[in-house]
């Protein structure tokens, strides 16, 4: 007879998650970016990755509700798998719940700090927190725990107090030292296997700044 | 002195060996973009993998940069054996045939015969390059199109297609000085050894020495400055990223001295060595 209200206990406790609302916060930050409909926007990118020497790009980005970014460059541009979602669709595809963890400080500032945990293996991620500022429900800064590629982290910077989309992002994530395929070794190209296993996994980051036009709302 | 030069490269544009080496630099260029265009992307993808697990990449590294980067890599060893083997064959078929002799019986010092030697061989090389570096350029942007540089050197460095354009001419240019020392160094070793097979061999065993003591550190600064095979690689600084003009400009004024040098006891052994 013990074991019953443990029973009881549990089946609540599955249920309350279950049922479990998204925050509030969140669903308005959600609501403020659902609220575009289309932008154009011409990005310079700027690399940070050590063994990467790359001049800065540019590219034009174009998004329309509905349809995943689409990026067009004359020149070779590396795109990181994450931070060109602003709107944070990618967050949102797969069910979900959320996890409040009340107010923190980022950099100074008081944010709203919630945790989004995917409710089904199809999400490509495991867990992400986003840090909110509660009067502007401007997205500071965003944390993806990937299931392959790693931790990013993200930064908005944004121009005004009433912009939803950022004019600046910085994302930061783990990269891997190149392989280099021995033919195409030059003659000054030193191996140093020591430093190289020291050196394998890094931070990198690349830094995105943003020019809108032809930006719809609803 | 200048109907000389002009009877060496009369004689150069006459033999069936010119044409050899105008072949062997297409053949060399074809089997080049075949690989590339075959290997190219697959070979790109082992270089990029990492980077791949953060980045999703747009636009085209394989393309003629990159091919024309490829093709001036083939100044480690693939064009120098082939110009040593032209170029030395520029003496030692005279000498096998015995046609030095009849020169020299004619009103001509041997001093003048032998520059006018190094001369035309300077002329043969510069214009071999030119066949080079023209048919490259024409050949990598009209198949592979323009684009983006990356090359691997102190990391791996990108750089825009105008700017690929100007390094890689540069390095064309600089790395021509070393195909020039070559050159000059087969016409010694022919002086040396005179007999086509045997110069042929010591100049393949040159080559072959030159670019395993270019792979050497040593300690003394001097001696990376100073000797010679370290200076035939001043082509490839021309791609770190902040280019080190001094370094190359030191580096291929030492080398322009090494190639007076050699010339010069090239010049001297044939001066003083009888013609029989």
């Amino acid at each position: 007879m013990k074991v019953f209200p443990l029973f009881i206990v549990t089946l609540l406790g599955a249920s309350l998650l279950t049922g479990q609302e998204v925050d509030p916060m969140l669903v308005a930050v959600k609501e403020r970016a659902d609220s575009i409909v289309s932008f154009q926007a011409h990005v310079q990118m700027e690399v940070d990755i050590s063994f990467v020497n790359m001049p800065v790009k540019e590219a034009e980005i174009r998004f329309k509700k509905g349809s995943p970014i689409s990026i067009s460059s004359e020149d070779f541009v590396m795109i990181p798998k994450r931070g060109l979602d602003f709107t944070l669709n990618e967050l949102y595809k797969y069910p979900f719940m959320t996890l409040s963890l009340g107010k923190v400080q980022l950099e100074g500032r008081n944010c709203h700090l919630i945790k989004i945990i995917p409710t089904t293996d199809a999400s490509d991620y495991s867990i992400a927190s986003v840090w909110i500022a509660p009067e502007t429900l401007q997205v500071l800064k965003t944390q993806i725990s990937t299931k392959k590629n790693g931790v990013y982290d993200i930064f908005y910077n944004y121009s005004g107090k009433r912009e939803i989309l950022p004019s600046k992002i910085k994302v930061a994530f783990e990269v891997s030292g190149v392989k280099i395929p021995l033919r195409f070794l030059g003659r000054d190209t030193q191996i140093d296997k020591g430093k190289k296993e020291e050196s394998s996994q890094e931070r990198g980051a690349i830094f995105l700044a943003i020019m809108y036009s032809d930006l719809t709302r609803l | 002195m200048r109907n000389l030069i002009r009877t060496e490269l009369f004689k150069i544009f006459k033999q069936r060996k010119t044409f050899y080496a105008i072949a062997a630099v297409f053949v060399l260029e074809a089997f080049i973009m075949v690989s590339a265009y075959f290997q190219g992307r697959e070979f790109l993808d082992v270089f990029l993998e990492n980077l791949r697990e953060s980045f999703e990449f747009q636009g085209n590294l394989l393309n003629g940069n990159l091919i024309i980067y490829l093709v001036l890599n083939s100044f480690w060893f693939h064009i120098p054996l082939i110009l040593m083997i032209v170029v030395s064959g520029f003496l030692t078929g005279e000498y096998k045939d015995r046609t030095v002799e009849a020169v020299l019986l004619q009103p001509v010092s041997k001093q003048q015969y032998i520059i006018s030697k190094y001369i035309a061989a300077l002329v043969f090389t510069a214009f071999i390059l030119g066949i080079l570096i023209l048919s490259t350029f024409l050949l990598s942007y009209l198949f592979f199109g323009k684009g983006d540089l990356v090359v691997f050197l102190e990391g791996l460095s990108f750089y825009n297609s105008t700017e690929a354009f100007n390094r890689l001419m540069i390095a064309f240019l600089v790395g021509s000085l070393t195909m020039f020392f070559y050159a000059v160094v087969s016409i010694t070793l022919a002086v040396l050894f005179q007999e086509a097979t045997v110069t042929w061999i010591v100049a393949a065993l040159f080559l072959i020495g030159t670019t395993l003591l270019l792979r050497l550190e040593f300690d003394s600064k001097w001696v990376n400055s100073l000797f010679f095979p370290k200076l035939t690689d001043s082509w490839q600084y021309v791609f770190f990223s902040e280019i080190p003009f001094r370094t190359i400009l030191n580096k291929s004024l030492v080398l322009i001295a090494y190639t007076g040098l050699i010339a010069w006891i090239g010049i001297r052994v044939f001066q003083k060595r009888d013609i029989t």
